[in-house]
This record gives C-alpha cells, structure tokens and sequence, in this order.
C-alpha cells in the first residue's frame, strides 16, 4: 500500500487503484524512486483532488496532508476553501504532485549498467569534481536520481546546458587521456527533457545548489522521518562562516563552524572553492565542543579575468558538508597599479600595473639636432690664434672643429683653417658635440654657438623615421620582459603567484625647443654621447643603455661613474662589459631593475598599504 | 689539457710571447707603488724605464679587442717605442693599421722623462664621465721604485686638462712612431680605366715583417650589414661646399668587393712589400649621381691576433679618397 506519512490517498482504501496519492515534490520524487510510482498528470491529480473534496472528513484529511508534509505553516489562519485552494495551486505548480504505483519491469538494464559504467569511469577520470564554468556537476544514471547521496544539494540542469557543459569539459579534457571521448558518450547517453509524470529516459546531469545557511522564513520542503532522524542525530555542520571579508595571498584566514552531533576530535572537511570558478582547496579540521575553525592560508589561487582584465578579487565559498559561508572571502590581488612618475637626478620613468604586467614607461623628447666637434690643438698652432671658447664653454683651450669631406678643419674665430701639421687627432683631444636651433644661431649643448650655420635637414624623412622606430624597438626589445619581480613572502608554489612581468615602453617625441634632459638627434655619425645621438650610430644598443640611465642604472665603464659597490652577476668594482650598461652594450642584468623594483614597492605600499617586498627574478 | 680549452688558452700565450720578444720588458711583473716620490723631495728627478699609453673605446669586437684600441709603449731607457694601432685617427684614411716600432730621440724622451714627473699620475682620481662614445685612456708609467697608473675617460675634462702636456706629447709620439710601419697594412684605392669603372682595393704590408690577413673574399662575402666586419668601398655625394654653410655630414652607401686576385687562404699570409687586390664592381648604378668621394675600408676583429707567429691584421682601415664624378 503506497501510504506514508505526509501523503493523501486521492482513492478509496480499497480497490484497484488504491494507490493513487498526493505528496509534496519532495516526497513524490522518493516515492518514485522507492515504490516505483509514475507521476500523474496535473488535470488527472486536480480532478482526483476534486473527487477526494467531495469524501467525507476530507478537510480534516488536507488539513493533515499539509501539516504532515509541512507544505504550510499557518494552517490556522486559512479556512477549508483556502486550504484546497492552496492545494490546486501547489498541484498546478507541481510542488505538489498526484503519484500512482506501477510494476516496475526490470526494463534497461543493459543500458543502465553501461551508463552506470559510464558515470563511474567519468568520476573515475575527474576524482568527483565535474566543475565547469564555477560550477559543480554530477552525472547520475536515470534510475539513480533518487539515491544521489545529498540529493537536495542538486538541481537538474536542462539538456540544453548538460549538452553543453559536457561539451566544454571535452573541449578542455582536450587529447589528454579518455576523459573527453568519455564526456562525449555521455552527452549521446543524456535524457531527454521530461517533467513529472514523465520519467528521465538516460543520463542526468545534475548541478549543485549554491547553499547558503541564512535562516528561510519559509518551512521549506517537507521533511520525511527518516530525514527528520538525520536531523535530530545525524552528524551535520550547521553553519561555516569566514571570520574576515578579506584576504591577501600568504596571508590567514578562518573558516568558523557549528556542528550537531559531532564527538570532540572529529574531523570535518572544509572545502575553499571560487565562486564561480573552478580553484578550491580543501583542508581537515577537528570539531571541538561542536565547533571548528578551518584555517586557510591563501596560496596557489590566481587572480581570474572579469570584464576583460584580471580582477582584483576573487570570490571564495568555504563549505563543510554542503553547508557554504554566506558571505564569501575576498581574496584580493595586486593586479592594477596606477602610473606612478618617478624623477630623481638623471632617473626619469613612468611606471603602472596592468594585468599583472609592471609597464615602465619612458618619453624620451628630443630636438633636431646637427653634430659638431670641438679640438684641443694646444701649442701645435701659434699663441694668439683666434677662435678659442673658453667662456663659453666650460673647458679651456677648445675650438669648434668640423668636417669637409674627409678632412677636419677648426675655427679660428674668422675662418676654418686645416689643423695644424704635426697636430694627431687623437681621443684625448677631440670630440663630438650636438648642437640645435635656437632662434636663429646653433647652440651647443655644452653652451657656445656655432660660427656659421648648419645645413637644414628632414627629421622626419622616411630613413629617419625609420632609424628612430628601430631605436624605439631595441630599447623595448632589450629592456623587456628579461626579469620578473616577485613577492618575497609569497608562499604559493605556483611561481605565477605574486609574479610580475615587466614591459617596457618607449615613446621618442619630438619637441620644438631643446630644454635640460632632451636628446639631440644629429645626422650622421661621429661619436654619440649619453645627450646627443647620431642617425648613423652603429651601435643601436646606445638607446638601450642610455635608457638604462632612465631607469636609474650608473654606468658599468672602467673610466665611468660606477658604482663600486657591484661585486656579483659579472660586474667586479661595478664594472661589467658584458651588460647592457657597460662597454659592449650586451645583456640586462637583475641589477638593472633595482629601481623598478624600488619604485614598484613604494607604489604598492602607496596604494594598498601593504609593504610587501620585491625580488627581481629570472622569467 | 686538450682539444678546444688548450687552443683558446694558446691564442693570450702566444700573444704574450711575441709582445715579449717585440717590447723588451712587456712581460715583466708590475713593480708595487713604494711610496711617495722620495726622489723628488730629495731634489733628483724621477726617472721611468717606460711609459705606457693606451686608449680603448667602444665593444669588444673579438678577442679583447675593442672598436678603438691604441697602445703605445716606449721604453724609456733604450728609446724604443712600440706602438700597436687598429684603427685611423681620423676619417681622412691613408694611415696604416698593425704594429709599428721607432726609436725616439733623446729630446723626446728626455721631455717624456720631465712630463711624466711633473704629471703625478697617482694622485690622478679615477674617472668617472665614462659611457658610450668615450674612451678609456690610461697612462702606465714604471720606474726601478715605481708602478704609477692613471685611468679616466676620454671625457674627464679636469683630468684632461691637467695631463695636457703629457697627452699632447704622447699624442705626438703615436703620430711619430706611426710613421714606421713594422707589422702593418695601408689601403689603397683605385678605379680601373676601363668602361666598368671597377673599384681595385689594394691592401699592402706596409711593414718590415710578414703580417696575417684574413681571406679578402670571404670576409667581403660576410660583410653584408655588418658595420665591423667586411671589406669594400663605401660612397657618398659630396656636394661642393656653400659659403657660410656646414655641410651635412657625409651618408655612405656600401659597395661590397668582389673576387680577389692571387690564391684563396685563410689566413693568408703577406710578406713586406706583398699586396693583395679585390674588386668591387657595379658601384655606379648603386651610389648617387654627382660628385662624389669613395673611400675602401677593412674591418676585421674577429680573427686570433697571431697566426703562424704572424700577426694577423685586426682593426679598421681607410684608404684616401676619391673624388669621383657621375
């Protein structure tokens, strides 16, 4: 006889068709599975509904379906006519459902070992965890949808979605092992659609509710003895809650649980899982006088993008036996920096954060220029010979000296004359300065004016602009992506973890007048200095290391100003020739983003307070 | 030891021997700083046995060698000085490039002798304007109680001031020694007077000894783009000067050379007066019309710097140049 407590026969107790009820949803669904019962049709349950109205005792019988199956609470503020009224309602929206029993013909079984087979290799191959898209799935064979252990955790998801969710998780199964041709059979094997009476015909994918332990005015579903045994006894953990709204990798945070029915020293498993993502983590804990604290430190979680960047926060439930926080823990990154301008002495750079990216940024302004020589001709021409630019510059005993052709020629303060026989041109006494334009005479960038004028000429000519690009190209070239920094206290293994790469970006931008700190750009090439630059320079990598001076690095040249504090990574008494900064013009050395480092540190400190630290470290 | 480590180890050892064997006392162990100079509070005059001057700027091209290296040596004492060059002073081409040994006149020497003590070279600071487009100068002075350095930068203007008369004179005595040519090369440039107007480089051993050259054809072939290694002629328009007006600077295009005369070696070995021509051709469809200057050049660092005992000619040459018309 199919009676239980918090059903209504719709029959007669006697008869063929004896075992016709009405039963709350939740019931009808154990019922089904239980004693074989095949939904009824909602106008069939409605018209038995009316048959069972017209019996005797009938409102005292609903009155007790609802109270037994707990579909209301207040019974005692509604009159009969309200009390069916709820009824046909709860039958036409299906939370109340008319149920029959049928024989059970041991029908497909062929086919359900195979699914089963089927579902256990797929858990199998997943270890459980079928998450896709920050949410948890679980296949389950058609005739075992009653006994899915922790049913009420789970909804079903249409075939539309399974289709699709199993058809993600192949894609991202990809070639590695079966599991994507196992995903595959088992989108040929999901049932169709059905709704009540209609029974699942294949596999179903069930997806798990967001739980949340907030208190619901309502009663909720009805609750069968068994189930109202697991209550009173059954272990269970009744509330889990973060102690704190944030935290930061390698920092703690506590999960804080009551239990029901645990023995001190019991072990309860707490799961850390995104919200809406797939990183989790799972830690034991022990119950003690009913509660627990799951202590978490945040590692090995990443930050996720959202709306095209990578978020600054990612969303974590803590969970302990389907029972999740209501409130989730925000684990925060440092994923964004706003751009920070750094200037001290001959150190100039701009420098942001995005998408964990550390973009150092330089505008290097420039005039046209022209190039020019100065000479010391000392005693090799005679006293009293003009042209001298003491005054004017800042050394004694030069002359302007230029090119004709192959030759040299030098000003004797009316006229170019040839150097002087005897005179050898050496570097110790002679060489390259740039010149611009000021108003109408040529200014020397050490001071001085140049006697005659320079022939004008196209900065901006195809060639030029060209030479100017590859200078653009070298420096980002050299200077990026050759050292992370890395947080110090960082305690993931995952060495993406509190990594940043770093970019750099140059903009060469031409200005109308020269000031302070400007480059020269002169045509051809005699000898470029750290202000003036020929087009014609050989050694491209100039730009690179005079943009080394940007980011703060002294030079690493015997005869330069070192820093003779540099003893490791090639540079002895700070001098490395094979660095970027020092005579060959070579490699970028970790040294070399020390100021970046600086910089960077300060910034975060800056803008969240935290004062981690930084290490530059190989990519 | 064998096999690679023992060859890379040979090239410095045999390059130490043969600067033994060419500069009496190259070899010898730096003598320590005794102190101050006791000779000059004692009323004598600080006496060197040698002085050495070097310059080197730029990369490493090879071997130790940098874009502008120059040293010189002079011993002091028997008033032979040893000067090694790899590159012209300046543009206008001509010089040779190699090794070169003169004996100085007791004059010279003698002012050497009276510079250097007054020039006080350790108490010079250590420079510090270096960076691209400077050199390193280096003034070395040893004497029977003495090892005395100065080191700064071509940029380092109070020094620089402050050693003029010493440099002025060193600077004159490269200039001396490098009028006798010992281990070296010159370039020379021609055109044939025929219909193709062919470029012919000459490369001659200007010296006294046998010198090493690195195969002329090869190192064309493998000079494509590369500013420090190859051989050719470069040319540019060179437009008559205007009065009042600096001419822009000169911009180059590269005619590589062809086939060379005589047989294929390398090294190839060039006895004194011996000369070995290449060819470049097809140079006027790809330079500018109008007047213009061509100028051969020759660079080679990469090579070992002693090969059979010969020393294998490493640096930059120029040859003159020639003024041209399209």
């Amino acid at each position: 006889m199919l009676w239980r407590h918090g059903v209504l026969a719709l029959t007669p107790t006697w008869g063929e068709e004896r075992n016709i009820v009405l039963a709350s949803s939740f019931v009808a669904d154990a019922l089904r599975r239980e004693e074989g019962c095949e939904y009824l049709p909602v106008d069939e349950a409605l018209r038995r509904f009316e048959w069972l109205k017209r019996q005797p005792m009938s409102s005292w019988k609903v009155r007790q379906f609802v109270s037994d199956a707990g579909l209301r609470a207040n019974l005692w503020e509604m009159n009969d006519w309200e009390v069916a009224n709820f009824i046909r309602v709860a039958i036409e929206r299906r939370s109340v459902c008319g149920l029959r029993k049928i024989d059970k013909a041991g029908k497909r079984v062929d086919a359900t070992t195979e699914q089963r087979r089927l579902v256990r290799n797929i858990e199998k191959q997943t270890r459980g965890h079928l998450n896709f898209s920050g949410r948890q799935y679980k296949l389950v064979v058609d005739v075992d949808l009653g006994q899915v252990p922790g049913r009420n955790s789970y909804e079903v998801a249409g075939r539309d979605e399974a289709l699709r969710v199993l058809d993600g998780l192949a894609k991202e199964a990809g070639a590695a092992g079966d599991l994507g041709a196992l995903l595959v059979q088992a989108s040929a094997k999901l049932t169709p659609d059905w709704r009540p009476p209609r029974q699942p015909d294949g596999l179903i994918l069930l997806r798990r509710i967001r739980q949340s332990n907030t208190p619901v005015k309502d009663t909720g579903p009805a609750i069968t003895p068994s189930q109202m045994k697991d209550i009173l006894y059954k272990k269970r953990v009744v509330s889990i809650a973060w102690n704190a709204a944030e935290a930061w990798c390698s920092e703690d945070a506590t999960a804080e649980g009551k239990t029901k029915n645990y023995a001190p020293g019991d072990s309860v498993e707490v799961t850390f899982q995104e919200h809406d993502g797939s990183q989790h983590q799972t830690v034991t804990t022990t119950v003690a006088s009913d509660s627990f604290g799951a202590r978490w430190t945040v590692t090995e979680i990443l930050p996720v993008k959202r709306g095209g960047h990578l978020a600054p926060d990612l969303k974590m439930d803590a969970t302990a036996e389907g029972v999740t926080s209501p409130k989730p823990l925000a684990v925060m990154f440092i994923t964004q920096l706003n751009k920070v301008v750094h200037v001290q002495n001959r150190t100039h750079f701009e420098l942001s954060l995005t998408d964990n990216v550390v973009l150092v940024g330089s505008e290097i302004k420039y005039v046209k220029g022209w190039g020019g020589e100065v000479v010391k001709l000392g005693n090799k021409v005679p006293a009293g010979t003009g042209g001298l630019l003491d005054g004017q510059l800042s050394w004694s005993g030069y002359r302007w000296m230029k090119s004709v052709g192959l030759g040299k020629r030098f000003w004797d303060g009316t006229a170019w004359q040839n150097l002087p026989a005897g005179f050898v041109l050496a570097d110790s006494n002679n060489f390259a300065v740039g010149f611009y334009l000021q108003d109408t005479s040529f200014t020397c960038q050490y001071g001085g004016t140049w006697p005659e004028a320079f022939t004008d000429w196209n900065i901006d000519a195809d060639d030029n602009r060209r030479i100017i690009a590859a200078w653009t190209n070298n420096i980002e070239k050299t200077w990026t992506g050759k050292f992370d920094l890395k947080r110090k206290e960082c305690k993931s293994s995952d060495k993406r973890c509190c990594r940043y790469s770093t970019k750099a970006v140059v903009a060469f931008s031409k200005q109308a007048t020269f000031s302070t700190g400007m480059l020269i750009v002169a045509d051809g090439n005699i000898r470029s200095n750290d202000s003036l630059l020929f087009l014609g320079e050989t050694r491209i990598a100039v730009a690179a290391h005079e943009f080394g001076h940007h980011l703060g690095n002294p030079d690493e040249y015997a005869g330069a100003a070192v820093d003779t504090s540099l003893n490791s990574d090639g540079a002895t008494n700070g001098i490395d020739p094979d660095s970027i900064m020092g005579q060959n013009l070579t490699k970028v050395k970790a040294r070399h983003l020390r100021e970046i480092c600086k910089v960077f540190t300060d910034a975060v400190t800056g803008a969240f307070g935290k004062s981690y630290h930084y290490l530059v470290v190989p990519p | 030891m064998t096999g690679p480590a023992q060859g890379r180890l040979m090239v410095p050892a045999v390059l130490l021997a043969l600067m033994s064997v060419a500069l009496p006392g190259w070899g010898r162990p730096a003598q320590p700083d005794r102190g101050s100079d006791m000779s000059e509070r004692s009323g004598r005059v600080t006496r060197f046995e040698s002085v050495e001057y070097t310059t080197q700027g730029g990369a490493d091209l090879g071997f130790g060698l940098h874009e502008r290296e120059t040293r010189l040596r002079v011993d002091l004492d028997t008033r032979v000085a040893f000067l090694n060059r790899h590159q012209p002073t300046s543009t206008e081409g001509g010089e040779a490039i190699g090794t070169f040994r003169a004996t100085l006149s007791p004059d010279l020497v003698s002012r050497l002798q009276e510079d250097l003590a007054r020039a006080d070279l350790g108490q010079i600071p250590s420079g510090n304007a270096g960076g691209p487009g400077t050199s390193l100068i280096r003034i070395r002075a040893l004497g029977a109680a003495k090892d005395l350095t100065a080191s700064f930068s071509s940029r380092d203007m109070a020094t620089l001031d402050k050693l003029e008369s010493l440099l002025s004179l060193l600077d004159d005595t490269v200039g001396l020694v490098a009028q006798h040519p010992f281990q070296a090369i010159r370039l020379e440039l021609q055109v044939q007077h025929t219909p193709s107007r062919a470029f012919v480089i000459k490369i001659e051993n200007v010296g006294t000894e046998t010198v090493a050259i690195p195969d002329l054809e090869m190192l064309s072939h493998e000079s494509r783009d590369q500013p420090d290694h190859g051989i050719g002629v470069r040319v540019a328009a060179n437009p008559p000067e205007r009065p009042g007006y600096t001419t822009p600077p000169l911009r180059w295009s590269r005619v590589e050379a062809g086939p060379a005369d005589g047989p294929h070696a390398h090294p190839l070995l060039l006895p004194p007066g011996g000369a070995r021509d290449i060819y470049a051709t097809a140079w006027a469809e790809s330079c500018p019309s109008g007047q213009l200057l061509a100028q051969a050049f020759f660079s080679f660092y990469a090579g070992p710097a002693v090969v059979d005992g010969h020393l294998m000619m490493r640096g930059h040459a120029l040859s003159t140049g020639l003024d041209l018309a399209r």
